[in-house]
């Protein structure tokens, strides 16, 4: 049973942030709504001080905090690790972002115009054709993995973080390679490989929320 | 090594966090989860939600039949408890049958209280708990226009949303001053009371209720300050209290819920509580209190459960939190936040126009209470950063300035642990 994981390497990032867009461009998230980020911030004190890119998106737990405490056990972990909302179970109670230590769950009002003419919400759009899930009014979402890239792929034989149609949209869109996706429970894999050379660790470990996302040191 | 069977009251939150963490614990004891109500889990939370319509019945249930097979565990519906017999380990049913066990857990969950009010329970005013009382209201709003509710906590709000994105002309009694009283202080309340205003919803605060009448299909509310009103349906929604009554002569200790020690376990042997019923050491004051909200249920079902299969688990402590989407706007209130009987440092500030408000409290520079109205903020952030009572000295102004980068001094003081998996 595959793992999927994801390694940043926080050497390579330059805080272009290519990632938080892409993913706004393939999953169609509503203004304001970030699943994937980058933070840029100062570290250290002068003379030794730094500036420090750190992309942030969901951790995909192996203990999710946000799973529990749904009241419609909306959020489910998928046995590949993945973890996945089902907007229409989701009343938009919001206890999951109080018990996510990582941001990582968006509350999505409605979609409002920018526009006088020709807005078209997305309620109305069929975007089930993309792979995603029509999101509903007040609820909250969260980063997928591209799951739905996935698991169309896997179903093509295509290998995810290989393969460019079975990889997150932020993986394939970074121009460094700072970010590197596959699966965990293969220990000759990419990202499993340099999780170990490069002695990556999590966010937060001490939580155990056991995240399925580790950083390489800059 | 002989296999254990736990014996779970209750299906809801509490119970399938602990269920899940027996299960995470490897262990192959047997697990049978007994229920009062003859459906499958779900929480009273997402009631408010059925009824707005947000979700459907359908969408309302935490866990399926599968579920169960999957986890090796049985469900039996609609059998509640008549007795707990501590020493003799066994749960005797309404129905005559009865259950032994090596561990119990008891996370029968909370019922509505019902108010001292002369003709309450005679007029057939309901509550809103269960998912009869959910159906029932549903089918009472056909054709009904005006509700009275009795009581301004977090269910009476989440009413009085509900029923006005309906339509409904909503009208809510509460004794104390302020409306959502354990959450929200003066400055805070008055914001979210006026959006409610706004809305055209009437408040009758700093009095109780004395004398319910039903009449011609209405009900008539005398107040204590010799005031009365009239609605189509009267809603008791004054507040809840630990389901504990099964208890009687069993000798565990209890106070307001059964009393509990860090490890979930009350003070009969192998009888643990978790959920709405519990009451374990408050987070801050250490003192026993009951905290009848959804992650509290999570974290004490998830204790209690590593505690039963073996192992061993503590609770931190209860710790306030509650979240409240209306007409709109947002509100939240986390931690120590209410002004009148916490000893922090106060840095606030707030907006009458926007009904905007923020208030952070701080103890010797570690966070102990948040509360925002219309801001926004990362509530997991500031949770965590009073959990893990982070030192906050360099940070407590960029903390309340900029709140959207509040997770800056969070998240990204990382550490450097190599990958241990």
């Amino acid at each position: 049973m595959s793992k999927w994981g994801l390694a940043i390497d926080l050497k390579r990032c330059t805080g272009c942030q290519a990632c938080a867009v892409a993913c706004k461009a393939e999953n169609l998230t509503a203004p304001g709504v970030k699943w994937a980020r980058v933070l840029d911030y100062e570290t250290g004190t002068y003379p030794t001080t730094r500036r420090q890119f750190l992309p942030i998106l969901c951790m995909h737990c192996d203990d999710p905090p946000c799973v529990g405490v749904c009241p419609t056990r909306a959020g489910v972990r998928r046995a590949d690790g993945v973890v996945w909302v089902d907007y229409g179970k989701c009343v938009g109670c919001e206890n999951c972002r109080l018990a996510c230590p990582y941001d990582a769950r968006h509350r999505y009002e409605e979609q409002k115009p920018y526009f006088k003419h020709g807005f078209i919400p997305i309620e109305q759009i069929d975007v089930g054709v993309l792979g995603l899930q029509k999101p509903k009014a007040r609820t909250v979402q969260k980063c997928t993995f591209c799951l739905h890239r996935i698991d169309a792929g896997l179903k093509h034989g295509l290998k995810p973080g290989k393969d460019w149609d079975a990889t997150p949209a932020c993986v394939n869109a970074c121009p460094n390679g700072a970010r590197i996706f596959g699966d965990l429970n293969d220990p000759n894999s990419q990202v499993s490989d340099l999780i170990r050379s490069r002695r990556g660790h999590q966010l937060r470990a001490e939580l155990n929320t056991r995240p399925s996302v580790y950083y390489l040191p800059a | 090594m002989a296999t254990k069977k736990h014996l779970i009251i209750g299906c809801g939150t509490a119970a399938l966090s602990a269920l899940e963490a027996i299960r995470e614990a490897n262990s192959e004891d047997e697990v049978k989860l007994v229920t009062m109500e003859d459906c499958l889990p779900y929480s009273p939370a997402s009631l408010p939600y059925v009824l707005s319509g947000k979700i459907t019945e359908a969408e309302l249930w935490m866990k399926d039949e599968d579920y169960f097979k999957s986890m090796k565990a049985t469900l039996a519906r609609g059998k509640e408890v008549a007795r707990v017999d501590a020493k003799k380990k066994k749960v005797s049913y309404r129905d005559g049958s009865s259950d032994s066990y090596d561990t119990l857990l008891i996370a029968s969950g909370a019922e509505p209280v019902q108010p001292p009010v002369k003709g309450l329970k005679e007029s057939g005013a309901q509550g809103f708990r269960t998912l009869a009382d959910c159906r029932r209201l549903m089918q009472e709003l056909k054709g009904k226009k005006s509700v009275a509710i009795l009581g301004a906590g977090n269910v009476g709000m989440e009413l009085a949303g509900a029923l006005l994105e309906k339509g409904c002309k909503v009208t809510v009694i509460e004794k104390e001053q302020t409306v959502i009283p354990l959450y929200y202080d003066e400055e805070a309340e008055v914001y979210i009371r006026n959006i409610f205003v706004d809305h055209e919803a009437r408040f009758f605060l700093g009095k109780t209720a004395t004398e319910v009448k039903k009449k011609d299909g209405k009900f008539t509310v005398s107040l204590s300050d010799g005031s009365s009103l009239t609605a189509d349906i009267l809603i008791n929604a004054a507040g809840v209290k630990s389901r504990v009554a099964f208890l009687d002569g069993s000798g565990v200790k209890v106070g307001s819920g059964i009393l509990v020690d860090s490890r979930m376990r009350s003070s009969a042997d192998g009888i643990y509580a978790a959920g709405d019923v519990a009451e374990p050491a408050d987070f801050f004051t250490g003192k026993p209190k009951v905290s009848a909200i959804l992650p509290s249920a999570v974290n004490q079902g998830k204790v209690a459960g590593t505690n039963m299969a073996g192992g061993k688990a503590e609770y931190e402590g209860g710790i306030p939190v509650t979240v409240f989407n209306f007409l709109g706007n947002k509100a939240f209130s986390i931690g120590w936040a209410l002004s009148k009987d916490n000893p922090g440092e106060v840095i606030k500030q707030k907006d009458d126009q926007k009904r905007k408000f923020k208030k952070l409290v701080l103890d010797r520079d570690r966070l102990i209470g948040a509360m925002f109205i219309n801001e926004n903020i990362e509530p997991g952030v500031i949770l965590y950063l009073i959990k893990k009572r982070i030192d906050l000295s360099q940070h407590k102004e960029a903390l309340f300035e900029r709140t959207k980068p509040l997770n800056d001094p969070w998240l990204t003081t990382l550490k450097f642990t190599p990958a241990g998996r």
